[in-house]
């Protein structure tokens, strides 16, 4: 499988993926788009490390993927809890609205 | 080498245009169902490089554990003011310096993967990427990170209660 397709397709995918994500976070002012632009992220990260796992037949980055969705999900659990409180407290969840830690 | 090229193509298209999706899609819920289609994209792009276990994990934990959570805030925490018709933060000059500024990044990025040489792909072992042989690596070889990894997730899950919970409190002083 995948022997046609050269290792550099998929990082170039991964790259466009990662800027698309870092876009998002720049942009949006929805701070739980912001999260899923992160997701999007982490993901493209993962697809560049099972990439050159492929590449190098090597299992190390398959462990390392585990580990980010792992982090991924604590964060984003954590996250999203967070959002929920400043919610409640502030009636709004856009970027630009609380900015109460701007200094 | 023709077939392979055709799924690259398809799921890498799938998934790179529902990520712009996530991005330009006004609604927050619907980006969320764009990220989810993203995310089947990715894993079959695992299935390709021989990564069966961690396509299947990510459709369970991302497209499925994950997207479902956000869902579920999304709907919590929606509002139906006019401060959410705006969706780009900031003014509308500062779009085209952040889209500068990433694609610098990107062509950057992809200046570097150009110059660099890729020779062909290692010759793969019995069962590369199946539970077995992951499972293998990660128990044997790389223990202690798992059980750290477990006690990340344990410290996610309770920090996750209590911060949910201490805003409730805030909210109602003297209830119980």
């Amino acid at each position: 499988m995948s022997g046609g397709v050269p290792v550099q397709a998929y990082i170039y995918l991964s790259i466009a993926l990662f800027s698309i994500g870092a876009f998002g976070v720049l942009v949006r002012r929805n701070a739980i788009v912001v999260f899923m632009c992160i997701e999007l992220m982490l993901n493209s990260v993962n697809l560049s490390l099972v990439t050159f796992a492929r590449y190098h037949g090597d299992l190390l980055g398959h462990v390392l993927v585990l580990l980010v969705m792992a982090v991924a999900a604590a964060e984003v659990a954590v996250g999203l809890a967070i959002m929920i409180v400043v919610f409640r407290e502030r009636r709004s969840i856009y970027v630009d609205v609380l900015r109460d830690m701007r200094g | 080498m023709q077939a392979d090229w055709l799924l690259f193509g398809l799921f890498g298209g799938v998934s790179l245009l529902s990520a712009i999706g996530v991005v330009t899609i006004q609604n927050a819920v619907k980006c969320a169902m764009s990220l989810i289609v993203c995310f089947f994209g990715l894993a079959a792009l695992f299935v390709l490089q021989s990564a069966e276990l961690l396509a299947v994990l990510e459709v369970l934990v991302y497209a499925g554990a994950v997207m479902v959570l956000f869902v579920f805030v999304i709907m919590l925490v929606e509002n139906k003011d006019e401060e959410s018709a705006r969706t780009v933060l900031g003014s509308k000059w500062t779009l085209p310096v952040k889209l500068a500024g990433v694609g610098l990044v990107a062509f950057a990025l992809g200046r570097a993967v150009r110059g660099a040489q890729f020779g062909e792909r290692a010759a793969l072992p019995e069962g590369f990427g199946g539970v077995a042989s992951v499972g293998r690596t990660f128990l044997r070889d790389h223990l202690l990170h798992f059980e750290l990894t477990s006690l990340l997730l344990l410290i996610g899950i309770v920090g996750a209660v209590i911060v949910a919970r201490r805003g409730r409190r805030q909210e109602e002083p003297e209830g119980s």
